[in-house]
């Protein structure tokens, strides 16, 4: 336990793990392709909770024995760190954050180094690096689609975590590694037209849906049942 | 109506509290108002009008009441500014009065607007003045019902004094009828003497007589309202008017009052102040609203499917929930990680 909170996040809550066995039944069920192994994760802004999302998400899948193949090895979920944000994957699970992608992309690092073992056994981190320095020239470097290829065979399950979809266009660029997009919406903080915005930003095959977070139910119980 | 109760039931303590903190003003004002304010009233009986005696019952000036009448004719005397100033005079607000019209006239409206007057029967009117200084209020008061008392007088004096002129002319007029009959019957008898009866200069005669009689009942009528009139007049000049009396003297009062019904009113316009406000912040902060909240919102802007709906876990640090909170939120974490264990 933990591990799993950082000191500054002690009062962190997780969503249940249900509804994420949800969210991710619905972004395969979403494909058109058989072989969807990689979710891209995405917001409109920053502080909306995708980090959140990507985090409970993989904890849970990575935990599921249901995602475990019955008759292979246990089905490997590796986090694709690439936010910007506040806060990061890698800060989530007190992995250190270098050395990472950005030191794979200029050649620095073999791609066995940069990837990281959680406290799960199932679960792995890549975390993106020491600095954004000439990042987005990075990502647009053909190692990226190299090293995404490599990814595929050896995990299971790749959940990207994108920058935001409107603060910077590499998020477009990464997302086209992806073969679902989500984007996660944060009740009462994402703008209605930002949200539009974010949602033109990807190919509407790609795109499997929205996510609304911290959802809360304002009226009391007893009117909500009657309006 | 959904997007609105929610933005009410978000906000909700602050709503309260603000509804709260305005009521308690409202009463706090109300009370402070209610023993700040006297009032004085005066009553005045009005008699009929001399001239709707003379001209009767059916005529015209009859359709309203004596009392409507003397409220119609103080509302137009008020509006005036020589009779506000006469009814300032010797009260402490004739200190402030400097004779500049521009200057008296807004110390002479605030005083207009605190008299009120209606009209209590057919013959009773009731005049009243509230304001904070009890003494104040007895002086407007009094002068009020002196001055229209006055007033009234001298109107009653110009008014029997055209009457009498009236019914001077017409007396005149049916006393020369009549001395113009009476020489008119001498001149008959005079020339024809005493007819006998059935003759034509009988009947003649009669019709002289009938005339004769005729005149001098209308001059006997326009006597006698001459005489009624000079009994007015009379009266009138000796200040002694028989239409205007004061039933209830104005009165200094010991006590502060406040009507419940201005109470209930006043209580009423807070509330409704109070809820106005926070009618129209709540519509307002709806309208102003851009951001998602329900899955109805992600719809309206894309047919992207919502895939999940995360709620809000979020841990509230206040007293006894604390522990309850924290179980609640951690349960999620302690079941992604209770099996790795």
């Amino acid at each position: 336990m933990s591990i799993l909170l950082r000191s500054s996040q002690a009062k962190r809550s997780y969503p249940e793990p249900a509804i994420l066995r949800d969210l991710y039944t619905r972004v395969l069920g979403s494909s058109s392709e058989n072989d969807c192994k990689v979710f891209g994760i995405t917001s409109a802004m920053d502080g909306e909770g995708k980090t959140v999302v990507v985090s409970s998400l993989a904890i849970v899948l990575a935990n599921d024995k249901e995602v475990a193949k019955s008759d292979e090895q246990v089905g490997d979920i590796l986090i694709l760190d690439c936010g910007e944000g506040p806060t990061s994957a890698t800060e989530e699970f007190m992995v250190e954050t270098t050395p990472g992608l950005t030191q794979y992309l200029r050649g620095e690092q073999a791609l066995e180094d940069v990837i990281k073992p959680t406290f799960l056994s199932r679960l792995w981190i890549l975390p993106v690096g020491d600095s954004m320095h000439k990042f987005s020239i990075l990502i647009r470097a053909n190692a990226l689609d190299d090293m995404m290829r490599s990814l595929r065979e050896r995990f299971d399950l790749i959940i990207i975590d994108l920058p935001s979809a409107l603060t910077t266009t590499d998020t477009h660029v990464l997302a086209e590694l992806a073969d679902q997009v989500v984007v996660v919406a944060c009740s009462g903080v994402t703008n209605s037209k930002l949200l539009g915005k974010a949602l033109q930003e990807f190919d509407r095959e790609k795109l499997a849906g929205v996510v609304l977070n911290d959802s809360r139910e304002d009226l009391p119980q007893w009117l909500a049942q009657r309006m | 109506m959904r997007p609105y109760l929610a933005t009410f039931f978000r906000g909700k303590w602050i709503y309260m509290l603000v509804l709260a903190v305005m009521f308690s003003g409202t009463i706090l004002g109300v009370w402070r108002l209610a023993h700040s304010q006297y009032q004085v009233t005066s009553n005045i009986w009005i008699g009929n009008p001399p001239l709707q005696n003379v001209l009767g019952q059916n005529s015209a000036y009859q359709q309203e009441t004596p009392a409507q009448q003397e409220v119609d004719m103080l509302s137009q005397l008020i509006q005036t500014d020589d009779f506000m100033t006469s009814v300032a005079k010797g009260t402490s607000l004739s200190k402030q009065l400097t004779g500049v019209p521009d200057h008296d006239r807004a110390i002479l409206t605030k005083l207009r607007q605190d008299i009120s007057y209606e009209v209590v029967g057919s013959n009773t009117i009731s005049i009243q003045f509230t304001g904070p200084n009890p003494i104040l209020c007895q002086q407007v008061v009094q002068n009020t019902v002196k001055n229209l008392g006055n007033w009234m007088l001298q109107s009653q004096l110009q008014q029997s004094s055209t009457q009498m002129q009236y019914y001077k002319r017409q007396t005149t007029i049916y006393k020369a009828q009549m001395d113009n009959a009476r020489q008119q019957i001498n001149q008959f008898v005079g020339r024809f003497g005493a007819p006998k009866e059935g003759t034509a200069q009988y009947l003649q005669l009669q019709q002289l007589w009938g005339n004769y009689e005729s005149a001098q009942g209308l001059y006997n009528t326009a006597q006698g309202n001459l005489n009624q009139v000079s009994i007015v007049d009379n009266l009138s000049r000796h200040n002694q008017s028989t239409d205007f009396r004061v039933l209830d003297q104005a009165k200094v009062p010991q006590k502060p009052y406040m009507s419940l019904k201005k109470v209930l009113m006043y209580l009423m316009m807070g509330v409704g102040a109070s809820l106005g406000l926070v009618i129209v912040v709540v519509l307002m902060l709806t309208w102003m609203d851009k951001t998602i909240r329900t899955v109805d919102d992600i719809s309206r802007i894309s047919d992207v499917p919502v895939l999940a709906v995360i709620p809000n876990l979020e841990l509230k640090e206040k007293g006894w929930r604390k522990g309850k909170r924290k179980r609640a939120a951690v349960r999620a974490v302690d079941m992604a990680v209770a099996e790795y264990k």
